[in-house]
């Protein structure tokens, strides 16, 4: 029996072992298989967007290529932008013909795309939609985002806050052309909530900066939000801002600018009231000395 | 001091008022504080109910009261703008005028520096905008030059009041009360007459007068900027600030003429205040007049011309819609009939000038609230247009606010001669002969005038 037994034993033990082994070949090929996009190629030609019309199933990744084709309008240039989903392309040009767009379908329903530039024609023509349907799949993973704001990406100048965030992906790479929000806390009859001071879209180095005049000098807590879009998810930052100091003149400006003027404008306006009210004051004492003024002066 | 009948018979005139209580100022004094009074208790139900007491609301959040403020700021530009402009030209006509201007501008100033006050809802508020204002806001900078102005008329019209009050306390210190015969010592400054002291007041007074330009010029430019800097329709020009002290010089020239001729009636002083002194200010109103057409419709066609933003709809709702029959009203009958009245010859009369001038201030007011109220009527969102009426609060105050200023002018009529009794002694050899009985003014060449002895005018 233990004769019997022992090949079978050792032949399950190496059986379990291969399969462990080979599990995790297995789930990275499931997992690729899950993250495989449904590429589709449209052309931006000068009659429109082909094909007009794309469908895709919710959690597909997707990866849409535009690719310039105006032959005969070779100054033609596109950004395109998905309305409801906060995804925007690169420009694509003569010298630049194509971009692509990836994302994860989350929510079903329809949505248009269309060139931003600003142009008559553009507006007439190059549209499309993007139908999203209802899918029973496993979802694609929405990757993770960060959002960071440096030591130095706080500065309190004056009475301006300038706050500058940079969305990167996992690996550290730059999230472009992504709307981010600039929030502060505040209580508004007794509910605390958050009041939008700014928005802005990433650079191509990810950075997105804000410039803000608070209405108060005292200290505060912005909050930097990306909401998520294309196969990013969401994330967020708080930042403590330090009280401003109105009229905080120690950081003087290092060049004369608009800004520098505007900064020095109210003081010069001071000075000069301040200046008419010492000249009142001497036309009084004139009028105060004609009372010491005797005969024979 | 001359004392010839005719010097004898201007003090007897200019005093009668300072001296003798009429029933007739009596009844108006009690008539301007019942109004007065009627103001105050208006403005307790406002500081009670809160602004809610008023037509103002969340889209037209100015009314009458700044209207008000607008008009009383403008009332009180061309009187010491002319009466230091005339001072430093040497203009011997001016001297029967200036103590008019310069208390027609103290009174409208008063009058002006309150409404902002009013308008804020609570007295609290104002001080609020003094601890937590923002020296980049108009609205400051209103708060700043208003007592500037208001401080740099008081001195102005102190400075020139010094010889007066001496004289009416040696002249009719006897004659009045302690209290009055104390006030009138201790204004006076110990004056004698010395040249000494005269030399003091004379420095004292050009330097004002120099200052007082550019004060009141940079006040009405302020007034201006509080709709100037905002993006708004209607308000969104870089021509606000002469617009608005050229609509003051125009209005407060009007106001002049107005208690001149008041004055003129009830005190008897038509040898003093005479045709020729209708004449040039009627001058001075055509021409800032027409300069003030001039801005309107240069101000106007490039609005029309580039119908930027929500232009269109508020220019159809000021000249076809809601608001065109005050804007019409206010246009023909407060700037194109006044201007051609003042300008033609035979309607340059005393009585008709008068009614300019009351024709002028009617519809300056009216222009002032076209500008403040349909263009915080247009929606900046899509809703319905904002509705503004004011309330019986609003009214009682205005009244009381005008009534505030003419019983500035009723009291320190009471207090000090009206003309300036040592302005006219100087230039008492210059003075110009006493009109014939008609009232009717003739046009400047067709009257000579060998009486001014060169002066200039």
């Amino acid at each position: 029996m233990n004769a019997t037994v022992r090949p079978i034993r050792w032949l399950s033990v190496l059986a379990l072992a291969t399969l462990f082994a080979l599990m995790p070949l297995v789930g990275i090929r499931l997992a690729f298989a899950e993250e495989q996009p449904v590429k589709i190629s449209v052309k931006v030609g000068e009659s429109g967007f082909e094909p007009g019309t794309i469908e895709v199933s919710s959690g597909q990744l997707v990866e849409i290529t535009f690719i310039w084709d105006s032959p005969n309008r070779p100054n033609e240039e596109h950004i395109i932008v998905f309305e409801g989903m906060k995804l925007e392309s690169e420009k694509i040009t003569k010298d630049h013909p194509q971009t692509t767009v990836k994302f994860v379908a989350t929510t079903p329903g329809t949505f248009g795309f269309k060139c931003d530039i600003e142009c008559d024609l553009h507006d007439a023509l190059q549209k499309g939609i993007l139908k999203v349907k209802a899918g029973g799949g496993t979802a694609a993973a929405l990757q993770p985002s960060t959002l960071s704001v440096s030591p130095t990406g706080v500065a309190v100048k004056a009475e301006t806050v300038k706050v500058s965030a940079t969305l990167t992906d996992k690996e550290g790479q730059p999230i472009p052309r992504v709307e981010v929000t600039f929030y502060t806390p505040k209580t508004f009859l007794g509910n605390e909530g958050l009041v939008e001071i700014g928005v802005g879209k990433t650079a191509p180095n990810g950075q997105v900066n804000l410039t803000y005049r608070p209405t108060t000098t005292e200290a505060r807590k912005i909050v930097v939000r990306f909401e998520g879009g294309g196969v990013y998810d969401a994330t967020e930052t708080t930042v403590d801002v330090p009280g401003s100091r109105l009229f905080g003149l120690a950081k003087a400006e290092t060049h004369v600018s608009l800004q520098g003027l505007r900064d020095w404008a109210p003081f010069g306006f001071l000075g000069i009231i301040l200046s008419i009210w010492a000249a009142f004051a001497f036309m009084l004492f004139q009028a105060w000395s004609v009372r010491r003024v005797r005969p024979g002066r | 001091m001359n004392a010839d009948a005719s010097w004898q018979q201007f003090e007897d005139r200019v005093l009668a008022p300072v001296t003798t209580t009429s029933r007739t100022w009596l009844l108006l004094v009690v008539a301007l504080l019942v109004l007065t009074a009627g103001g105050f208790v208006a403005y307790g139900v406002q500081v009670y109910r809160g602004l809610a007491a008023t037509g103002m609301g969340d889209t037209v959040i100015w009314g009458v009261y700044i209207s008000n403020f607008v008009f009383f700021s403008g009332v009180s530009m061309a009187g010491t703008f002319i009466s230091a402009i005339l001072r430093l030209t040497g203009a011997e006509w001016r001297r029967p005028l200036t103590r008019f201007s310069e208390l027609t501008t103290v009174a409208a100033l008063s009058m002006c520096a309150i409404m902002p006050a009013v308008d804020m809802g609570r007295p609290d508020r104002l001080w609020h905008l003094i601890v937590y204002g923002r020296l980049e806001s108009p609205l400051v900078w209103d708060i700043m030059v208003i007592p500037t102005y208001l401080t740099a008329s008081l001195i102005y019209l102190y400075l020139f009041l010094i010889p007066d009050a001496a004289y009416l306390r040696d002249r009719i210190g006897d004659q009045v009360s302690k209290p009055r015969r104390k006030l009138y010592s201790f204004l006076a400054m110990g004056w004698q007459g010395l040249p000494e002291q005269h030399r003091k007041i004379q420095v004292a007074g050009t330097v004002m007068m120099f200052m007082i330009i550019p004060i009141g010029v940079a006040t009405h430019s302020v007034v201006s900027w509080i709709f100037g800097m905002t993006y708004r329709s209607g308000w969104n020009s870089t021509i606000f600030a002469p617009y608005f002290a050229v609509g003051a010089l125009y209005s407060g020239t009007a106001m002049l003429i107005t208690l001149m001729y008041i004055f003129r009636r009830v005190y008897h002083l038509e040898e003093y205040l005479t045709a020729r002194h209708f004449r040039y200010l009627a001058t001075l109103l055509v021409a800032f007049g027409v300069l003030y057409l001039y801005f309107t419709f240069a101000e106007y066609l490039t609005v029309t011309y580039k119908l930027q933003g929500g232009d269109d709809k508020l220019l159809d709702e000021l000249f076809v819609g809601r608001y065109a029959a005050l804007v019409w009203i206010g246009f023909v009958g407060g700037q194109v009939l006044p201007i051609v009245l003042a300008a033609l010859p035979w309607t340059r009369t005393i009585p008709i000038l008068f009614a300019v001038s009351i024709l002028v201030n009617v519809g300056m007011w009216i222009k002032r609230f076209m500008i403040v109220v349909p263009s915080l009527s247009l929606p900046l969102m899509p809703y319905g247009w904002g509705v503004y009426t004011p309330t019986w609060v609003e009214i009682l105050i205005t009244i009381a606010s005008f009534a505030g200023f003419a019983l500035i002018i009723a009291i320190f009529v009471k207090l000090f001669p009206i003309i300036s009794i040592s302005e006219m002694e100087e230039g008492w050899d210059h003075r110009e002969t006493p009109p014939t009985a008609a009232a009717r003014v003739q046009p400047p060449q067709v009257q000579p005038e060998p009486q001014l002895g060169g002066a200039t005018s």
